[in-house]
């Protein structure tokens, strides 16, 4: 039994030959003998599939040399053999094969991924509707048991039981994006990355009736192709010439742009899951001239999360203020915030403000609260000391809707003599904002308003009091996500990819049919444009009279579903070319 | 220099010429018979285009910061890109019968702005430290274009769906199809009623008419959704920048997905499901609605970032 060696491509795969023949390219150069065993199936699978082979015995002008070329052979494999019966067809793939591809298949189903974003879009206003993350009661207030129910069923219970107070947490909700990229990926596995080979495969369409039935097509008698081809060159079009066929083609970018657009938001999807699972997020408040330790603010989102490296790192709010519109409306935030290490040596120093964040290991520090943490004033008069004595009074925030109230106490008598169940006799201080603050007596009657910094006493209460300032504390947003990046790049990638989406893709095909020339041409976008442009093309190509005119019949092309440019291309072609039959 | 009067003046004299327009449209159309194509109305649409664009210029002057930063001054700009994005389409397909459909809608729109709203909420307020970044050039910019093309497009399908039920008639007849080039290219367009339902009134012209109007809508639906794929990736970008996060289901973030995943259905069923003609049609037309709840319903209503809490 002799071996072939299949010469092409560099492939090493050693196939039989023998009694039997495989029709893929013949080999170049002599047999040579191997050790391989006789049996078929040790054909690479590749070979099993595409190799038909045939029961011929190789005798003939293009048989593999014969035993006599070879050099001596072990007598088992010298004389004649009987032939073999014919082999086992190949085995198909295997059973797990078989599955992926199924599921591959429904996967990419357009109809299910159309049902996939409808169902997700209508999940996700029904959150909007539904005020997310709200507590018991507020459902069980809102949603009615009994009385009117919400459209008529909607009660608290069924909300919380549906998980529709956080619905865009809720497992289906996440497993139905995790279904939608599972669907972008299948897609762009079977139909998508198979089309970009395709497209990078140019082939000519020579005969007639397949040019006939592309969408646009047309003949131009009496042309030339070259000519052809130089008009479509002048249009950014890259021509390849052959034989007498044309293939033209433009805008290739707009054939890979969806590829693109899918893959991009499959990186973006691959950040989510990132940040999700490995990022670190926090709110911290810090009075000024305090410090705080990042990692005692930091809560991980999964036990997948790694510390980043500014974990260790201590935040310093040097100092926090407001800056205020003449209007008293706020402009900004400022904080000065200097970041320590571990050993206390400052790192950096930024002024953080709104739109300016603080990044230091791998953390962000966001600027998204403030609060007021004490108030410093002088008293003369109070039960403590008769003469001016400086107080640093602690304020607690009250729940004044969504603006900021906060107050603080002085007592105008000492607390421990109050009767008991009784509050002491004191003034109340209630602040807004940090320009001014306003004073209420014991009977919780209006006693004035002072601003902040100016010095001016006020007399509540048998106390003389003069605010100073407002302590407040910063309040910052401390971040670790690292699937930001991964997310940025797909963000940047969809940007991209969904505007070279836009560009039409157009292939133009050409044969020298006698002496005119027929042309079609497919587009994937604009296919009004690009019929309007190929009749705008076809006009500028020069007439070249033949000194014998062929008549050539083109109207056997058969019909046809590709219609022409119609009234348009003979309206708006040149003077010249006004006898352009259109191939129907 | 007293801006707000003049500023009175510009939105006054906008609200007058767009009048103008659609009144010269709608003569145009219904006497004007088989008349060419004229610049006249474009002047109306180029003149209310500079009005507001002088409007918006000198809101800028007077408060110092962009002018996109409330309600009042995001619906001027979204007229101002109407008007834009029309006097393109116009002058590119130099087609008359659009401008009887969207002189009166624009007209509206500048009406609801100028006469409806509070004169509270048309103030120029300075901007509250979240806003004052560059992003917020990019970010509403964007979107507002992105409204404007959406919203034309989606417009132009529910014309054509109302046309199309003029046009076509149920009746048993077979339609020439050998003599008419246009008719071949308009069978699988048309491939959702029977071909014995059909009779061509008038000519093809109808039916020529009706596939411009599905073309068109559906090349700007596509610029319009370009425009909000870069709009929300700017918008959680921005966020991520100022918040740290660029993700936080806010209803109008979660409504402009809604939006996006909309339009990535009707393009989908033209690119890869091959629809034309009603079908598509009607998905842009449940888009139009989409696209005020996205715009103004989530504003007026709800709360969250983006809310001005009109209507609590």
């Amino acid at each position: 039994m002799q071996h072939c060696v299949r010469a092409s491509a560099g492939a090493t795969a050693h196939h039989t030959v023998g009694t039997y023949r495989c029709r893929l390219a013949p080999p170049a150069g002599p047999c040579q003998r191997t050790a391989l065993p006789l049996a078929h199936t040790k054909l690479p699978a590749a070979h099993r599939r595409r190799c038909r082979v045939d029961c011929r015995s190789t005798q003939g002008p293009a048989a593999a040399p014969t035993l006599s070329d070879s050099d001596s052979e072990p007598s088992s494999t010298s004389g004649w053999r009987p032939p073999r019966p014919p082999p086992p067809p190949p085995q198909g793939p295997s059973p797990l094969r078989q599955l992926y591809k199924r599921t591959l298949k429904q996967l990419s189903n357009l109809k299910l991924a159309l049902a996939e974003l409808a169902v997700i879009a209508a999940l996700s206003a029904v959150g909007t509707v539904i005020k997310q993350g709200e507590t018991y009661e507020f459902y069980m207030e809102n949603y009615p048991e009994e009385g009117r129910k919400v459209l008529g069923f909607l009660t608290g219970r069924i909300v919380v039981a549906l998980q529709l107070d956080h619905i865009y947490t809720a497992e289906y909700f996440l497993l139905l994006l995790a279904l939608l990229g599972a669907s972008l990926t299948a897609c762009t596995i079977t139909n998508q990355w198979p089309a970009v080979k395709v497209a990078r495969r140019w082939r000519f369409k020579g005969e007639q009736a397949s040019l006939a039935r592309l969408e646009v097509a047309s003949r131009v008698p009496d042309a030339r192709l070259v000519d052809v081809g130089r008009v479509l060159a002048a249009k950014n079009y890259q021509v390849f010439m052959k034989d007498g066929q044309l293939y033209g083609f433009k805008g290739l970018a707009g054939k890979l742009g969806p590829i693109g657009v899918h893959a991009s938001m499959l990186l973006c999807m691959a950040g989510f899951v990132t940040g999700a699972l490995g990022g670190f997020t926090g709110s911290v408040m810090i009075p000024q001239g305090s410090e705080t330790v990042v990692a005692s603010a930091l809560r991980s989102a999964s036990p997948l999360a790694w510390n980043p490296g500014g974990a260790s790192a201590v935040i310093r709010c040097d100092d926090f203020r407001i800056d205020y519109r003449e209007d008293g409306s706020v402009r900004q935030f400022y904080s000065d915030l200097t970041v320590l290490d571990v050993d206390g040596r400052e790192q950096s120093t930024k002024t953080v403000s709104v739109n300016q964040p603080l990044r230091f290991g791998g953390v962000t520090a966001y600027q998204t609260d403030w609060s007021m943490s004490a108030l410093k004033v002088r008293v003369a008069g109070s039960f403590v000391a008769p003469e001016d004595t400086a107080f640093q009074l602690p304020m607690a925030a009250l729940n004044g809707g969504d603006s900021k109230l906060y107050a603080t106490f002085l007592p105008a008598e000492d607390p421990a003599l109050a009767p008991p169940g009784t509050a002491p006799r004191g003034v109340s201080i209630l602040a807004r904002d940090l320009q001014t603050v306003t004073f209420y007596d014991s009977k919780g009657e209006f006693a004035g308003v002072r601003r902040l910094g100016s010095g001016k006493p006020i007399e509540v209460e048998g106390m003389t009091i003069v605010a100073q300032e407002v302590l407040a504390a910063t309040g910052l947003e401390l971040k670790a996500d690292p699937g930001v990046p991964l997310v940025y790049a797909g963000f940047g990638g969809l940007c991209v990819t969904t505007v070279v989406s836009y560009l039409s893709h157009s292939q133009v095909w050409a044969a020298q049919a006698g002496s005119g020339v027929i042309v079609g041409g497919t587009s994937n976008r604009a296919k009004v444009a690009f019929e309007q442009e190929l009749s705008d093309m076809l006009g500028e190509v020069p007439e070249v009279l033949q000194q014998a005119p062929a008549l050539v019949d083109v109207s056997g092309t058969g019909s046809s579903n590709g219609s022409s440019s119609g009234s348009n291309s003979s309206s708006s072609s040149s003077g010249s070319k006004d006898s352009k039959e259109q191939v129907l | 220099v007293n801006i707000p009067v003049i500023e009175n003046f510009l939105s006054n004299s906008c609200f007058l010429i767009l009048f103008l327009t659609t009144v010269y449209y709608w003569l145009k159309i219904g006497f004007g018979g088989k008349s060419s194509f004229s610049f006249t109305g474009l002047t109306g649409y180029g003149s209310a285009l500079c009005c507001l664009t002088l409007q918006l210029i000198l809101r800028w002057v007077d408060s110092g910061h962009f002018p996109l930063s409330n309600l009042y001054e995001s619906l001027i700009f979204l007229a101002w890109c109407l008007l834009l994005l029309y006097i393109y389409i116009e002058v590119s397909t130099k087609t008359l019968f659009l401008g009887v459909l969207t002189s009166p809608a624009i007209l509206c729109l500048v009406a609801f702005t100028d006469f409806s709203l509070p004169t509270e909420l048309q103030q120029s307020t300075p901007l509250v430290p979240a806003l004052q970044s560059n992003w917020l050039v990019m970010h509403v910019t964007v979107m507002i274009a992105s409204y404007a093309a959406l919203l034309l497009g989606c417009f132009i399908a529910i014309a054509y769906l109302v046309l199309s039920k003029f046009f076509i008639k149920t009746t048993f007849v077979t339609a020439p199809l050998s003599s008419q080039n246009t008719v071949l290219r308009q069978e699988s367009f048309l491939e959702e009623k029977q071909k014995t339902d059909i009779v061509f009134e008038k000519n093809d012209k109808n039916l020529k008419f009706l596939f411009f109007l599905d073309n068109l809508s559906y090349r700007t639906i596509g610029i319009g959704f370009c425009f909000l794929t870069l709009g929300i990736l700017s918008g959680a970008i921005w966020a991520n920048e100022t918040w740290g996060n660029y993700w936080s289901w806010d209803p109008k973030e979660t409504w402009a997905f809604i939006t996006w995943l909309t339009f990535a259905c009707y393009l989908h069923s033209r690119l890869v499901g091959g629809w034309t003609g009603s079908k598509p049609a009607l998905v842009a037309s449940f888009g139009f609605l989409v696209v005020w709840v996205c715009y103004l319903g989530v504003n007026l209503l709800g709360q969250g970032l983006h809310s001005y809490g009109f209507l609590n």
